[in-house]
Formats: C-alpha cells, sequence, structure tokens
C-alpha cells in the first residue's frame, strides 16, 4: 500500500519530467542512428559515448554527482512532505510502530524503487565502462548513489516518526538565527529555505561551467586571460538572474517594508554586494582553485557587476521573465561583442552606470506591481 | 511639520492621487475618502513605500533628497501587512529595532499589552493569524519613537482589548508631541481627530 501510495504518486506528480527526459535520451539515439554514419566514429562508439563518459571521465562523473543528488533531493522532499499531509497521519500510530528492520526494508523498496532512474543508469555505466574499457571509475559513482540511497531511507524513517510539528529543522535553522548582524541573512535563508533546488541547479551549472572553461577551452588559466574572464563571469552572472529574479519577487512581496527604513539610495544598491559575495561562495572558491590569486579577484569583481546590472535590469522590468529573458540574451551578445574588441574597461563602466541608474529609477519594485511611475 | 506640495501619484497613466499642498502639524489626523480615492496610497507616499512626483518634506528634510534623515522619524503600518513567513516575530522586532534604532524596552511593553509574549519569541510567522499579523505591525510601527506615525486600517481584525491598547498608545503618542495619521471605516474614533478628505484634495 505504502509503494502504492509514495512510488505511484511520485511518478505522476513527475510524469512531465520523465516524458522530458525519456524525449531527450530518444532524440540522440534517434540522432546516431541517422546521423551516425557522417561522424568520425561508429553508431556504436556513439551509442556508448554518453555513458562511457559517465563512468570515466572526471568532469561527468561530478555532473553524473550532482543530477543523482538533484535527484535524491527532489525525492525525498516529496517523501518527507507526503508524510507530513494529514492523510498519512495514521503511519505515526501504524507503520511506524512496526520493527525497525521491517520499516527499513520497506523504506528500501520505496526508495528504490523511486530513485530507479539513477540507480540503473549509474549500473549500466559502470559495466559499460567495465566491458568496453575495462576501468573500474564508474563503481564509485555506483557507490555514491547507494550511499545516498540509504541516507534518504535513515532520514525518512527518523523524519518519519517524529511528531507533527511546525518546527521543523530548516525553521528551527533559521529562527535560531541572530538577524540583528545581517539584514542580507534574510534574502539568503529565503532561497536556501524556499528555492533550495533551483539553487542546487544553479550552482552545479555555474561550476560545471567554469570547470569546462578552465579545463577544456585550451587556455592558460595562470596567465591574465581578461577575455575569458570576463566570459566566465557573464556566463554565471546569465546562469545566477534565475536566483536573482527569485530573489526579486522575495523582496518585492515580502520585503516592502524594509523601502520604510532609513538607507539612503546608494546604500540600498551597496547593500546587495554582501549578499551577492555570499551567494558566489561556491563559484569563488572554484575561481581561486582554477584560476591564479589575480585572476579570481578580477573575476569576482567582473561577476559582482554584472549580477549589479541583471539585479537593476530585473528591478526594471519586473515580473516578466520572458522580457527579462529577451533583454538578458541582447545584453549577454552585446557583452560578447565588445569583449572581442578587448573593451573590458568600457563593459565595466557602462554596466556600474546603468546598474546604478537603473536602480535608482526602479528600486521600489513599482515595476513588480505592474505600476507605471507618475 | 509634514508637508506635501505637488503631489502626483498615477498608476497606469491613471491619477490616483493629487495634492496641491496639505500640511500636518502635531496630533491626530483622519484621512477620509471613498474606496480608491487614494488613502492607502498617500499614506505609502508619505512612507516611502511608493514613488511620487511632488515634495514630501519633515522639518524641511525632504523625502527625495534625503530619505534616510526622514525615515528615520517616519514609521508605517500597513492594512494586511505581509512579512517573510519563516522568522519569529521577535526576529523581526530586533531586525526593525537595528534598522529604527529603537530600544528593547519600549517594545516589551507593547508586547506585554498586546497579549503577545506567549507566541513572539519561537512562532515563525507563516502559523499567525491575521490578528496576530496586525498586532505585530502595530508594534513595529511604534519602535523608535517616530514624529510621524502613519497607521494604514489599524482597527482592522484586532480584538477589543487590542482597539483599547492601540487607542492608548495613539493618544499617548500624541501627548509625546508627534503626529498620527491613520485611515480608518469606523464611523467615529475615541480620541479627537482632525479630519483630512480625500475627495476634497483630489
Amino acid at each position: 500500500m505504502l509503494i502504492n501510495i509514495f512510488v505511484k504518486g511520485f511518478y505522476k506528480k513527475y510524469a512531465k519530467l520523465f516524458f522530458f527526459s525519456f524525449c531527450l535520451f530518444a532524440s540522440y539515439f534517434l540522432f546516431i542512428q541517422i546521423a551516425g554514419v557522417y561522424l568520425s566514429h561508429t553508431r556504436d562508439f556513439w551509442t556508448l559515448f554518453i555513458s562511457l563518459q559517465f563512468a570515466t571521465e572526471p568532469i561527468f562523473i561530478l555532473l553524473f554527482g550532482i543530477l543523482s543528488l538533484w535527484y535524491m533531493i527532489l525525492s525525498f522532499s516529496y517523501l518527507k512532505k507526503e508524510l507530513n499531509t494529514k492523510k498519512l497521519d495514521f503511519l505515526k500510530y501504524t507503520f511506524f510502530t512496526n520493527g525497525t528492520s521491517s520499516r527499513y526494508k520497506t523504506w528500501l523498496v520505496i526508495v528504490a524503487l523511486i530513485n530507479l532512474p539513477v540507480l540503473f543508469y549509474s549500473f549500466y555505466s559502470f559495466i559499460i565502462g567495465f566491458i568496453v574499457l575495462n576501468k573500474f571509475t564508474g563503481a564509485y559513482t555506483v557507490l555514491y548513489v547507494i550511499f545516498l540511497c540509504l541516507l534518504s531511507i535513515v532520514g525518512l524513517d527518523f523524519l518519519g516518526k517524529k511528531p507533527i510539528s511546525d518546527k521543523k529543522f530548516i525553521n528551527n535553522l533559521v529562527l535560531s538565527l541572530n538577524l540583528n548582524w545581517f539584514s542580507t541573512i534574510i534574502n539568503l535563508a529565503n532561497l536556501f529555505k524556499n528555492k533550495l533546488l533551483a539553487v542546487i541547479a544553479v550552482k552545479a551549472f555555474c561550476i560545471l561551467t567554469m570547470i569546462i572553461i578552465a579545463n577544456y577551452m585550451e587556455i592558460n588559466t595562470h596567465e591574465l586571460n581578461f577575455k575569458i574572464l570576463f566570459f566566465t563571469a557573464l556566463t554565471i552572472a546569465s546562469f545566477t538572474t534565475i536566483i536573482l529574479y527569485n530573489d526579486f519577487l522575495f523582496e518585492g512581496n515580502r520585503l516592502m517594508f524594509s523601502l520604510n527604513f532609513p538607507i539612503s539610495k546608494i546604500g540600498r544598491f551597496l547593500k546587495a554586494i554582501p549578499f551577492f559575495l555570499i551567494l558566489m561562495i561556491p563559484e569563488e572558491i572554484v575561481s581561486f582553485i582554477q584560476f591564479d590569486f589575480i585572476a579570481s579577484i578580477i573575476f569576482i569583481i567582473t561577476l559582482l557587476v554584472f549580477l549589479l546590472i541583471i539585479r537593476s535590469g530585473i528591478f526594471a522590468v519586473g515580473n516578466r521573465p520572458m522580457l527579462i529573458l529577451k533583454i538578458l540574451t541582447i545584453f549577454y551578445f552585446i557583452t560578447l561583442l565588445l569583449l572581442l574588441y578587448n573593451l573590458f574597461y568600457l563593459i565595466l563602466i557602462i554596466s556600474i552606470m546603468f546598474a546604478l541608474i537603473l536602480f535608482m529609477k526602479n528600486y521600489k519594485f513599482e515595476a513588480l506591481k505592474g505600476n507605471d511611475e507618475n | 511639520m509634514l508637508r506635501i506640495e505637488n503631489l502626483n501619484k498615477s498608476f497606469s497613466k491613471k491619477l490616483v492621487l493629487q495634492i496641491d499642498l496639505l500640511e500636518f502639524d502635531r496630533g491626530i489626523y483622519w484621512i477620509k475618502g471613498e474606496n480608491g480615492s487614494g488613502k492607502s496610497t498617500l499614506l505609502k507616499c508619505i512612507a516611502g513605500i511608493l514613488s511620487f512626483r511632488g515634495e514630501i518634506s519633515l522639518k524641511n528634510t525632504s523625502l527625495k533628497k534625503s530619505p534616510q534623515n526622514y525615515l528615520k522619524y517616519v514609521n508605517y503600518s500597513d492594512t494586511e501587512p505581509v512579512y517573510p513567513d519563516f522568522l519569529s516575530g521577535m526576529q523581526l522586532i530586533k531586525f526593525f529595532l537595528e534598522c529604527k534604532n529603537g530600544n528593547m524596552e519600549e517594545v516589551q511593553g507593547l508586547i506585554n499589552d498586546f497579549d503577545m509574549s506567549n507566541y513572539i519569541n519561537h512562532q515563525p510567522l507563516s502559523s499567525y493569524s491575521s490578528g496576530m499579523l496586525k498586532k505585530l505591525s502595530l508594534v513595529l510601527s511604534f519602535i523608535g519613537n517616530p514624529k510621524v506615525l502613519l497607521l494604514d486600517e489599524p482597527y482592522i481584525t484586532l480584538d477589543q482589548h487590542a482597539i483599547s491598547v492601540l487607542n492608548d498608545r495613539i493618544v499617548k503618542q500624541q501627548s509625546n508631541g508627534n503626529s498620527i495619521i491613520l485611515t480608518s471605516h469606523l464611523n467615529i474614533l475615541p480620541f479627537p481627530t482632525t479630519n483630512i478628505n480625500l475627495s476634497d484634495c483630489k
């Protein structure tokens, strides 16, 4: 019965996602079958290419690790949410009174079935990697996925046993924060509490982008290459628009009261900088690993400037995601064009100026409400 | 003390508020007008929450030119307050205390008077009823000894006890030489007020 409730419910809820993933895979294999003859390797090579990469290449192993972590968090959040619903209250005095081993067996089946796509693919890549290239590296991925599953099982059993309470773990964590020292923490707390999956996904893409640019574009990362640094910062800032947009919605809806605080306009503009510095910690760490010190500092400053102008742009456009996307695309390509002509300082100066002007005109979130000023 | 000159405010090209000159001295001001006459919009403009054309100043300190100095002395309570729902009431109070430069002792008195002690420290705002949120909003609006207190429909969703506490606080605020500007759909208020009809200003 529990399998019915949880497993069927999960696949039903995310049916569109699975259908989309299936179509993506099907298109790839169809493409290989049709276009395989024109490619430099055989059809079989391209058919096994992705699995082999996931089983052997460190960068793809990392990608698979991040994607499977994302999937596990998705499934765990779903199960946790279901466990807290009123309709499953009865489990507290039925299922959770069973012995530990019996409960764990049930969780094992549920978690294994829900995470079957990830488990299956990790095994498949491992076997392909072992048979074709005689490499065992895919085994680490299998162990990692199994470890995540076990962690889910223990976590679910622990959370399920607890009496229903409004004081969830993350709430307690947020409530224990002392907000006196930093108002920015509210924005961060919101992102981590309400938009965790989006943050993880964006961070994963950003980190991967940085690693790919630094390692696969045949550049010398120990020389000051402004073009590459600016390009990386621009791309990372563009990905981060998703987070900035969510933060804008939160501020415009829940922090309107702060407009009554005695803060100067420039103070409001600069308030975003510590927020960005904390938000971008993973990218900052990766930049220090991938580039040398001076290059990392230049990368971080450029990233901050791009984030500021994108944020101001969102303030000016308001709650119209498609328009934001269009403007972001134009901004991206104009900046790329300027980069081709090595106009680095011009890009920085214009970006800062526009960021400031747009923010000063729109910092009261009136674009969010769809109101025209005056 | 508070002076509004040539104020214009439009939404989507539609003029909703036009005031040539309006001055508020010490005392309690009751802004009246029909629905949509711009009462809440006026309070939000004075509170610095909405942009506007014209000039608003407090003792010659302009809201547009020097928002930092102006907003030190102007506090606002919304009709239907909205806050980050994962915070506790006390966290929000501490946040306001820092931003509005208030002190905890005066707030503690308000918390006790409004009977908020049993939930203010622990419960996240997501579990608050509309009345509890309204009380919290009122407590926050008194933080930092404001010279001008803006209360938009302060009585809605409040219980009788809270209404009488609020009335006492408003009178006390007036006796300290400050201005209180409020809107309300009640027929009568239990203290003397200067009435301003917005329909006459437009």
